[in-house]
This record gives structure tokens, C-alpha cells and sequence, in this order.
């Protein structure tokens, strides 16, 4: 194999990516190498069908052939990019080992994955012990007030789940020889085993407290049931004698609200624990940005990271938030005469939803706008054209402008 | 005040400060003062006021203090508090914070200061006020909920900090929803002097607040030898909330060499600061000032007439900032528009004193809020600008007044520019006490009557903010016209027009810019309409973008201020 693969998996709502190069130390013969970027889908909803995991997983067993895989990349802590691995793990090979079959030399997870992390970054710690609060009281209010369950908040208390995502990331910290928790900034030398291709870290920063901007106050009002088993309920008072009984009702409605602020600021926060990888090799760039959302962006802008790439993994789903403003999008996607490869992983198809339910189903991720201004800048897939447990091939091959595309049956 | 018959009346505790008062050596955590409203609820609740003590583990709306009515024979009621203070209690928390919010609210409304009753910016009769809002270290004033929302936070010994004890910060958060009912148009201000000046009567609320405490003002001079040129009790904002979060005080009104040039001009909390610190520095003289008079009448020490001289200067103080409020133009304004309004309300109260407007001109030069002293100047409205009008008319109907605006002469005076929709605010009847010295030396008091008249509009400009927002934005202003309503001579014109001061406005005009660009960065601001959150309702933390396609107009930047950064 001379050139590069990089293998974009359908595992419905989710990432699971493979890169495989000719790795050729300077005058000695090219050896094959391979990085596997998370694997996981989104839980609760069509897109987190698990059945995807199977083909998908016995596929880079099958392209490893027997190798060890070089570099495992955890982008974040969320369910649909840390879920695959240890699901493969226990209901695909339970007799096998996942672990022992994959031999991974070396796993990057995400700074803030590291156990210790919260121990030394007090700023960082206090958002995560908020957002964490604000999670299981989330809970429970949504057990005292279950209509206000939509499919968005389902989708986001699912993904955000602490307990689960816990459990998977346990997993994936004992899975390399070497486990390293890096950000930008971290010394990569040693980390990985890669001689000629050259990996780039643009994010995270190392202090993800940056990340979380404010939450917004919010005041459930639950009364709890006597049992352990009841659940709670929503307090309702009365306006007492001489209030204005408009603005004492309209008060405790607002004190509940900011509760959306907050899921999608915990979310977010976490997207932009991303780890954005850039990879060079044989005059190609290629970046993979994990769910990186805006904030994250413009903070890879201020460090001066942000440089023109010929394949883009298009971050977040493609959701509004997700992708770059058009200012800074003009850095990484340049609108030129140099072709540039983006692909998405998002689920369902929005092509076959009504308007109606392509306005519901995951909140209209992905944004019909961003997909128009990504298919001006490049070429742009998704893989939801390809079946579950599908993938997209990109071959890129050195000293070529054009990348071959090929989809599997 | 023309209700003043049918009013109660209660005497109830209050915070002479904060929690750590007491350890300072003073015994008297708390005072006594007087309230007057329609009625006195449990609560307490009144007319204006109503304090909301919700559980907040469970949401449940706990009992107020119950109110005590007047004895026969006497004529002040009380709440039901324990005669020794104690502030774990609920009642006493209860009173105190709605007692720090009335005494705010009266020093606003005292006849020598806005001589008005203060309106709210929203629809409705009540300001509520929620004591424990929840955990958070954090205080703040809503618009959209009527409320006041006091937090509370573990301290660094496990103690429980409450915000609500606080008088400055609970003054503070007075003061926003004061200023929004006097300057409504700073709410959606994007001029970031504009938001400044929100967080800055904040400041000056909780600073005249805590003078006006006798045992305040006489445990602070006691400590100081009877100064305030240092770094004071007064001068420290928020101490207790500071010093519970392993920090200082949370803003520090002293600073003598604070200027504009050191800091981001898209920050209203740092442009808050300078021209606080300002400020501070004016009163700082105000009292040197009184003292050395004192000294010379009395012959007594310095220390000894110190209390005093601080009272009155802070009085004056007092009659120049917060009095210029209701004199300031409507839309966004700039600190110059402010420093006019003050010189505009002293030169009216003060006509033929101006050493204290020359210390505010000196130090807006010298801190650099003013470019040159000819921008603080204040002409007085053409003399006849209001003859052949019939000023009771134009004060109780609208079609007159949009008539008076919309006339050729109308907007001449009033700074609309030709062809632009104006409204014109309901005109505000004041009754103002002055104070004076007849041509013998001695003291004399004058009531003025005046209509305050305000008329507003949208103006656009360009908006270089990103391709991906539309490229022009509006931008309220307008124009603040009073006359006396016996002599009707027009007393201040003022507007924030500044098509006529252009480098004023490319100044705040890319002070905005800056200010956007901040709030885009940090995800505050996004295109197009107000986005829904997962709950499918608005997204509360969010800047609102209103407006066409092709204008933009930002809306609530001002909810994102709170006490802290």
C-alpha cells in the first residue's frame, strides 16, 4: 500500500475513522501503520443502533491483519465517539478479547480524561462539578415533569450520560500499552511511532474551564417522595397575599427555564474537549477535529493554528455550532481552485425526512446551510450514503492534487 | 408623595453592611429605619416590594415575616423579627433585604435628588425580590422576571455567605433595576460606556447607600482618622462576597491612577472602574472640601467635624450623579453624555458654584473619559425655544407632544434627524428641592417643578462586524428636554445625537464594534433570529438579535451583567 487511507465508517450518529499509511523512515522501507479515531454513536435515538458496531469492528480487525493498531485517538467523553470500543468489547467478542485482538501500542485520549486532571486544574474542576450537579438534578427533573422530554433533550442527557460515559472511558484508558493524555502544547515525541508522517495537536487547550462559558441559574423546584423509589414532583406555589400574581407565576416558570442553556452548554463544553488532529504526509494536510464546536475554533484561530487542509472531517455532525464561522472556515477551506475533500457522519438522511421531521430529528443536525456552503467549498459526502457498517475510502497518494473516493457496496 | 396620607409605616432592622461587620469590633450589626408604602404585607410585601422566600432545595414559597401593625395609639407598625439580630434567620434576612432595597429606592426618589417617584422598565407594579435564589456566587437584577435574585455561596470556612445580607451588593442590584426604570434604552445598549454606566450606579447605589449609615460612616472614619482619600470601607464593593472567594473586595471605587488607556474598551466592568474611580475621587475632594469649611465655622478637629462634612458632600455627590439620570438623553449614551448630565443637574441646582463641576470636568480629562474640557461644556437651551407652546398641553397629550417633536422647530431643537421615526416617552412631572444661600450667606431651600420630556429614535450605521451578519445595525438615540413648569423657561437640552460631534461617534461607534466582536467570540451573539433551545423556548443566555434581514438591533446585552464577571 503506497498511499493513504483514510476509512470513514456509517455507524449511524457517531464517528468511527481509520486512517492506514505507509509510514517510511527517512531511507528505510515504509511500514504500514494505523490510527483508529474514536468509534461510538449517539444513544436513546435510531442513530445509536449498536448492531453497527459488529461489521465495523471486525473490518479494522481485518485491515489490521494481525498488526498491531499504532495510535487509538479518544476526541472527547462523548457517548457517541467512546462507546464502540468497549460495546465491541463485550457484546461483539465476548470470548475473544477486543483489547488483545486490537494490540494498541499507543491511546491519546483527551487531557481532561486523565483521572488526575480535575486534581490539578481547580478552574476546570468547579465548571465540571457544576455541570456534573446540574446533570443529576436534570434527572430528576425530568422524572417529576416527563413532558418536557423532547427528542433533542433525550438525545443530549444521553450523550452527556456521566455514569455511562465513565464506564467507557475506564475502558479506553486501560486499552494501550501506553496511554497518554495530551492537549495542544503536549510533546508528541514518544507518544506515537510515526516517523514520517507528522501529527499536529490544534486543540484542546490544557485548561478546559475556557470551554464552558456561564450557566445559567436554574431553580427545578422538586419535592422528593417519601420513598426511595417515588419520584419527585414539582413544586407548585401560590402567590402569596398582595403579589402581582402574573409576574409570581412567570417568575417561577423563568426560574425553571435556562436548563436548555445549560445541556447545550455541557455539551458543547465537552465538544470542545476534542482533540483536533492534524495530519501531514506526503504533501497532503488532513484534519480531523472530533466534535470541536465554535468556541474551540476560534481558539485554534488565536493561537494562530489554523492553516488551509485538502480533507476535512467535518466536525459536529455539521451543525451550525459546530463548524467553523465563514471567516474562519475561509482558513481551513479556502474557496479556491485547490480540491479540498470534506465528509460527514451524521443519521438519518435529511433528504429522506420530511421538513417537519428534518426540523426534530436531531435538532436539524446536520444544518441544511452549512451543508450548501460545504459542498461550495469542497467535496463533500456523507456517511449515510454508504449502508450501516459501511464505509467511504479516501485514498490520497503523494505528490497527487486529487484524492480517489470509493464507497463501500 | 402626593399619596402621603393614605401611606403605613414600619420600622424594621436592616445590615448596616455585611456579616463581617460584627468581627470588626462594632456591635451593632444592623439599624433600625423606616419605611412608608400603601400597605405592609406578610412578606414583607407592599405595593412596590415584595420579597419571595422560596425553599431552594424544594421551590416551596416559605412564610414571610409576618407584619406586626401598629399598636393603637402608635403610628409604625414592625415585622415580626427577633429584637437581637440574627442573621440565620429567615425573617431577619427576609426584612433586611427588603429594607436595603427600599432605602435605596428612597434615596433615589428624596425630594433634593430625582424628586419622583422611580418607575420600574417593566409592566407591572412590583419589584420581587428572592433572598435565596439558589447556590451560586452571584447576584443579579432580571427585567424579563421583575426580580432581584440574591445567591448564596459556602465561604471559605463552610459558612454560608448570603448575598442578601450584603447591603452593597443588594444597593448594587437596586441600582440596575432603578436605572433601567430611569434609562431604558442602557438595557440593549451595545455601547459598552453605555453598559458601564449600568454597573457604575450600581456602584455609586451601594457607595451613597453605605454612607448614609451613621454607624457606618462612624466605624469607617473612627479607622481612618476621619479620611476617605485611602482605600476605605467605602470604597471596597462586595468585601464579604470577595474575601469569601479567596479574593478582595470585588471592585475597589479607589484608584488614583486609573485611566481609560489601561484598560479594554470593550469591557464595561473595567470601563466601570475608571469611571468610578473617577468619581470617587471627586467626592474624595467634596469631603477634604467640607471638612476645611467645617474646621474653619466650628473650630473643632478634623476628625471631629469629619462625619458631618462626609454626610454632606456625599449629599451633594449624591445630587449630582444620580439627580443627572433623569437629565441623560434616551438611547446609548457615552460617560461625556453622562458628565454633561451631571453638569447639567448642578448647574441648575448650583448655578453659581462651579467648583465641584470643574473637579468633575478635571477628572474626566485626567482619566481620559473626555478628550477636552469643551465636551463637558453644557449650553443652555434657547431661551424661546418654548414660546407660543402650551407647555400643560404638551405635557398631558400625546398628539401634542408628537406634534411639538414632529414640527420643522421641533426637530431642530430635539436633534431628530429629518425623515426618522421618533416616540416620544410620556412626559414625567418632578418636584425638585434645591438648596441655595441667600445673597446674606444663610441657607435656603427652592422647589422646583419640571417636566421631563423624551423623545427617542433608531439610527443606523454601518455594521462591520462579519459577512455573516447583516451589514448595518440601529442604534437608539435621542434627546432629554426639562422645563420649569411655573415660569416655563426650558431648564436642559440634551441629546445623544452626535452626528454633529463626529469624533465622539467614531469613538463609540467602534467601541461597539469591539464590544460585538466579544460577544460573538464568546458565542453571546450569533445571526438571525433568537435560537430555541432543546426545550423549544428561548435560549436565556444568549444576546437577542431583532430586526430585519438587513438590520440588525441587539436587544438584553445588558442581562448579561452581573455583579460578577
Amino acid at each position: 500500500m503506497d498511499k493513504l487511507r483514510v476509512r470513514v465508517y456509517n455507524v449511524r450518529f457517531g464517528d468511527a475513522i481509520l486512517i492506514s499509511l505507509p509510514d517510511a523512515p527517512a531511507g528505510r522501507a515504509a511500514e504500514l501503520r494505523h490510527i483508529l479515531i474514536d468509534v461510538g454513536n449517539a444513544l436513546g435515538t435510531d442513530g445509536g443502533v449498536d448492531s453497527v458496531f459488529q461489521p465495523v469492528l471486525e473490518n479494522v480487525l481485518t485491515e489490521l491483519a494481525g498488526s498491531p493498531l499504532d495510535l487509538y485517538i479518544m476526541t472527547h467523553e462523548h457517548m457517541d465517539h467512546v462507546q464502540g470500543l468497549q460495546y465491541g468489547e463485550q457484546k461483539v467478542f465476548p470470548r475473544k478479547s477486543l483489547k488483545s485482538m486490537l494490540r494498541v501500542r499507543d491511546a491519546w485520549l483527551t487531557a481532561s480524561a486523565n483521572p488526575e486532571y480535575y486534581k490539578t486544574h481547580e478552574d476546570a474542576r468547579r465548571k465540571f462539578d457544576e455541570a456534573r450537579g446540574f446533570l443529576e438534578a436534570m434527572q430528576q427533573y425530568l422524572a417529576a415533569a416527563p413532558d418536557e422530554k423532547t427528542d433533542w433533550i433525550q438525545g443530549l442527557m444521553a450523550i452527556n450520560n456521566p455514569r455511562s460515559t465513565d464506564d467507557c472511558v475506564s475502558y479506553l484508558r486501560e486499552l494501550a500499552v501506553n496511554t497518554w493524555y495530551v492537549h495542544r502544547g503536549s510533546d508528541l515525541a514518544k507518544k506515537h511511532p510515526f516517523k514520517e508522517a507528522k501529527l499536529e495537536i490544534w486543540a484542546p487547550e490544557e485548561d478546559t474551564s475556557i470551554y464552558y462559558g456561564r450557566f445559567a441559574p436554574v431553580a427545578f423546584g422538586l419535592t422528593s417522595g417519601v420513598g426511595k423509589k417515588d419520584k419527585p414532583t414539582l413544586t407548585m406555589p401560590q402567590p402569596p397575599a398582595g403579589v402581582d400574581a402574573g409576574a409570581f407565576y412567570n417568575l417561577v416558570e423563568q426560574r425553571r427555564r435556562g436548563f436548555g442553556d445549560n445541556l447545550l452548554t455541557i455539551d458543547k463544553a465537552a465538544n470542545n474537549t476534542s482533540i483536533v488532529l492534524c495530519l501531514e504526509w506526503r504533501g497532503w494536510k488532513l484534519l480531523f477535529p472530533g466534535d470541536a464546536e465554535q468556541r474551540s475554533w476560534l481558539e485554534m484561530n488565536k493561537k494562530n493554528q489554523l492553516a488551509p487542509v485538502q480533507f476535512l472531517k467535518i466536525s459536529h455532525h455539521g451543525s451550525v455550532t459546530g463548524t467553523p464561522p465563514p471567516e474562519l472556515l475561509d482558513k481551513v477551506l479556502p474557496d479556491d481552485t485547490t480540491p479540498r475533500y470534506t465528509v460527514l457522519s451524521a443519521y438519518p438522511d435529511l433528504k429522506k425526512l420530511t421538513k417537519k421531521e428534518q426540523k426534530w430529528v436531531y435538532q436539524g443536525v446536520p444544518d441544511r446551510e452549512v451543508l450548501v456552503e460545504l459542498q461550495r467549498r469542497s467535496n463533500l459526502r456523507q456517511t449515510v450514503e454508504v449502508p450501516d457498517g459501511g464505509y467511504i475510502d479516501y485514498l490520497f497518494e503523494g505528490g497527487r492534487r486529487t484524492a480517489t473516493i470509493t464507497l463501500s457496496g | 408623595m402626593e399619596k402621603e396620607d393614605r401611606k403605613a409605616k414600619v420600622r424594621i432592622p436592616m445590615m448596616v453592611d455585611d456579616a463581617r461587620f460584627a468581627p470588626q469590633g462594632r456591635s451593632d450589626l444592623t439599624e433600625n429605619v423606616d419605611i412608608e408604602d400603601e400597605f405592609f404585607l406578610d412578606g414583607p410585601v407592599t405595593r412596590r416590594v415584595a420579597v419571595l422566600d422560596f425553599n431552594p432545595d424544594t421551590g416551596a414559597l416559605e412564610a414571610g415575616a409576618c407584619y406586626l401593625p401598629p399598636k393603637p395609639g402608635n403610628k409604625i407598625g414592625r415585622y415580626d423579627v427577633p429584637k437581637k439580630p440574627d442573621i440565620l434567620c429567615r425573617a431577619f434576612n427576609q426584612v433586611s433585604v427588603f429594607a436595603t432595597v427600599f432605602e435605596t429606592i428612597k434615596m433615589f426618589e428624596k425630594a433634593d435628588t430625582l424628586g419622583r417617584e422611580i418607575r420600574w422598565a417593566f409592566d407591572g407594579p412590583q419589584l420581587l425580590v428572592i433572598p435565596r435564589a439558589g447556590q451560586m456566587e452571584n447576584a443579579f437584577y432580571q427585567r424579563d422576571t421583575h426580580s432581584l435574585q440574591f445567591f448564596y455561596f459556602p465561604g471559605p470556612k463552610n459558612e454560608i455567605v448570603y448575598t442578601s445580607l450584603a447591603r452593597d451588593i443588594v444597593a448594587h442590584e437596586t441600582g440596575h433595576a432603578i436605572l433601567d426604570g430611569i434609562a431604558p434604552h442602557l438595557w440593549n445598549a451595545i455601547t459598552p460606556q453605555s453598559l458601564a454606566l449600568h454597573e457604575a450606579i450600581g456602584d455609586l447605589s451601594a457607595l451613597l447607600l453605605s454612607i448614609e449609615s451613621n454607624e457606618l460612616r462612624k466605624a469607617v472614619l473612627e479607622k481612618t482618622q476621619g479620611s476617605i482619600k485611602e482605600s476605605t470601607h467605602f470604597s471596597a464593593l462586595a468585601e464579604e462576597f470577595g474575601m469569601a472567594r479567596g479574593s478582595g473586595a470585588l471592585r475597589s471605587l479607589f484608584d488614583e491612577n486609573l485611566t481609560l488607556r489601561q484598560v479594554e474598551r470593550s469591557d464595561p466592568h473595567d470601563l466601570c472602574r475608571v469611571l468610578t474611580a473617577a468619581l470617587y475621587s471627586v467626592l474624595v475632594k467634596m469631603h477634604e472640601d467640607r471638612k476645611h469649611k467645617e474646621m474653619d465655622r466650628t473650630r473643632a478637629s478634623e476628625y471631629s467635624v469629619s462625619g458631618r462634612a462626609l454626610a454632606l458632600a456625599a449629599a451633594q455627590f449624591r445630587r449630582m450623579t444620580l439627580r443627572a439620570l433623569d437629565y441623560l438623553p434616551p438611547g446609548e449614551i457615552s460617560f461625556a453624555d453622562y458628565g454633561r448630565a451631571i453638569i447639567a443637574a448642578d448647574q441648575a441646582s448650583h448655578p453659581d458654584d462651579s467648583q465641584e463641576r470643574e473637579w468633575i470636568v478635571d477628572e474626566f480629562l485626567r482619566r481620559g473619559l473626555v478628550l477636552e474640557r469643551g465636551t463637558l461644556k453644557v449650553n443652555a437651551p434657547p431661551k424661546d425655544c418654548l414660546q407660543r407652546i402650551d407647555l400643560e398641553k404638551l405635557a398631558t397629550s400625546d398628539s401634542a407632544a408628537y406634534n411639538f417633536a414632529n414640527g420643522e422647530a421641533g426637530r431642530q431643537l430635539l436633534c431628530i434627524p429629518s425623515d426618522t421615526e421618533f416616540k416620544v416617552e410620556p412626559r414625567l412631572p418632578v418636584e425638585k428641592l434645591y438648596y441655595h444661600r441667600k445673597e446674606d450667606g444663610s441657607p435656603a431651600e427652592k422647589t422646583v417643578y419640571e417636566y421631563l420630556f423624551k423623545v427617542w429614535w433608531y439610527q443606523e450605521e454601518e455594521n462591520s462586524l462579519a459577512p455573516r451578519f447583516p451589514s448595518q445595525r440601529q442604534v437608539a438615540a435621542g434627546t432629554t428636554l426639562a422645563w420649569d413648569r411655573h415660569t416655563g423657561e426650558p431648564r436642559v437640552l440634551l441629546t445623544s445625537n452626535r452626528s454633529t460631534s463626529t469624533g465622539e461617534e467614531i469613538e463609540q461607534k467602534n467601541d461597539r464594534d469591539l464590544l460585538l466582536r466579544r460577544l460573538t467570540e464568546e458565542g453571546l451573539l450569533q445571526p438571525g433570529p433568537q435560537k430555541l433551545g432543546p426545550d423549544d423556548r428561548p435560549l436565556r443566555m444568549t444576546v437577542n438579535i431583532e430586526g430585519a434581514d438587513k438590520v440588525m438591533r441587539v436587544a438584553n446585552v445588558a442581562r448579561m451583567l452581573h455583579i460578577m464577571k
